[in-house]
């Protein structure tokens, strides 16, 4: 547990990094100004940007996180559409800033990871204003956890020709399968001429 | 009527109520019955030889044992089990054969995924059959350590209406990795698709444990039907960070984690 007693006041940020597959890696936060972590340099759009509530649990479980980026040009949505979003790693962190200074407090545990999982989803929501003749795109973002990810990883050889030749094309020892059911067999039966 | 009343007379005499005109008409209604029930009786006797007679014209095709009408009950949304330790596992059929002649049934149960290599040692699983139930009796096999000699139930009572009736071929990974139970030992063993009639050298059964069971058919033993198999065996993966790093990494069961996602 961080221990805060030491300062009367705190600022908190998140940082997204979402890397998409041909797009390159996303990296944004809710932060004022832009910051650095691990050397790489996330671009600050403040309050253009939410997060949904995290839970921080002990045991392990499955969660799903929104983030909501809006105020997206229009023109900047191909930029969604013509990559693979869904499947996307993402992984949030968060930072504690000195509310004073707007420094990054330097204890241990800061920045932390608060989630890390792929992008199951994501939506557009398009909102034109008449006045100024414009139009701009809000993105969400539907993340699934890792954990949820496994929990839902449909895994396991199932007793049928389909399941056996995907893993070992050449293997016919379950081509019969479907066809034992309701099939008779004369055991012990005299041979008939 | 002089017959009956010689006999009515001799009846009353034997029973001692001869004098009373009474005792002569319960007498006569006596001897009446008796004669009635001895003459139904003699046609009975007479009808049931003729009908002895008849069913015995042909004795060879009233005593041809028509065989037993089977059918196996395969599941194919039925997931393979894996197995880590030592556990007891039933199998799940996934395919039955009967030899041309129609007198020996063959069934496939599949028991069990092949686990991979062990972190702890970097040896691959191996696999021992412990013991073999059949209809929750353990099999005793003979010194081939497939066929079954004799069965022992839960109380030690031996059965031997199996022996040379059922032979178990165990195979531990695929087709071409046959073995015996534990304690036998068998330098002759063969493929799978050397036992089964119909298989190729394309019926590999791979990755997988599994058993061929063959049972010839004998009304006597009682096992015309699917057997109820099970198999205790041992996988040698047992440590809990061999077991949880094969189980994350396995595409085939598990969950498919890279390798390199996994700090080991």
């Amino acid at each position: 547990m961080i221990d805060l007693s030491a300062y009367p006041s705190i600022a908190t940020s998140l940082f997204v990094r979402i890397a998409i597959p041909g797009l390159g890696v996303l990296k944004f936060s809710d932060h004022s100004v832009p910051y650095t972590i691990n050397s790489e340099s996330y671009t600050s759009l403040g309050s253009i940007m939410s997060i949904g509530e995290t839970t921080s649990e002990l045991k392990l479980s499955s969660s799903e996180l929104n983030i909501v980026l809006s105020g997206i040009p229009s023109e900047n949505i191909d930029a969604v559409l013509d990559y693979k979003v869904k499947g996307a790693p993402v992984q949030v962190s968060r930072v504690l800033f000195d509310a004073v200074t707007g420094s990054a407090l330097a204890i241990s545990g800061n920045p932390a990871t608060k989630f890390k999982g792929i992008v199951n989803n994501f939506g557009l929501q398009e909102s034109y204003e008449s006045e100024s003749r414009t139009s701009s795109v809000t993105i969400n973002f539907a993340c699934t956890s890792e954990i949820g990810i496994l929990q839902n990883r449909v895994a396991g050889r199932r007793t049928n020709p389909d399941d056996q030749k995907a893993l070992y094309p050449a293997d016919a020892s379950m081509d019969r399968v479907p066809s034992l059911v309701g099939a008779n067999f004369n055991f012990g039966a005299p041979l008939r001429n | 009527m002089s017959f009956f009343k010689d006999i009515l007379s001799g009846v009353g005499s034997f029973l001692g109520i001869g004098s009373a005109s009474s005792s002569n008409n319960i007498g006569l209604e006596l001897a009446k019955t008796a004669l009635m029930a001895f003459a139904v009786n003699q046609t009975n006797r007479s009808l049931a030889k003729e009908n002895q007679a008849l069913t015995t014209i042909n004795p060879y095709q009233s005593r041809v044992d028509q065989g037993v009408r089977l059918q196996v009950d395969p599941d194919s949304d039925q997931k393979i089990p894996v197995c880590y330790g030592r556990s007891t596992l039933g199998g799940i059929i996934t395919d039955a054969r009967l030899s041309t002649d129609q007198t020996q049934m063959y069934y496939v149960l599949t028991i069990s995924e092949r686990t991979g290599t062990l972190l702890s040692t970097g040896a691959d699983s191996a696999y021992v059959f412990n013991d073999i139930f059949l209809n929750d009796q353990r099999i005793i096999f003979k010194s081939d350590g497939i066929t079954c000699d004799y069965t022992i139930d839960r109380d030690g009572n031996k059965d031997f209406g199996a022996r040379d009736v059922v032979k178990v071929y165990c195979y531990a990974g695929n087709s071409e990795t046959p073995q015996v139970p534990e304690y036998y030992s068998n330098g002759s063993l063969t493929a799978a698709y050397n036992v089964l009639p119909g298989w190729t050298a394309n019926h590999q059964m791979s990755d997988l444990i599994f058993a061929v069971v063959q049972i010839t058919y004998s009304p006597e033993s009682g096992l015309t039907s699917v057997p109820n198999c099970m198999f205790n065996l041992t996988n040698s993966m047992t440590l809990p960070g061999d077991v949880l790093l094969d189980y994350l990494r396995s595409e085939r069961y598990g969950c498919g984690v890279a390798p390199g996602d996994i700090n080991t």
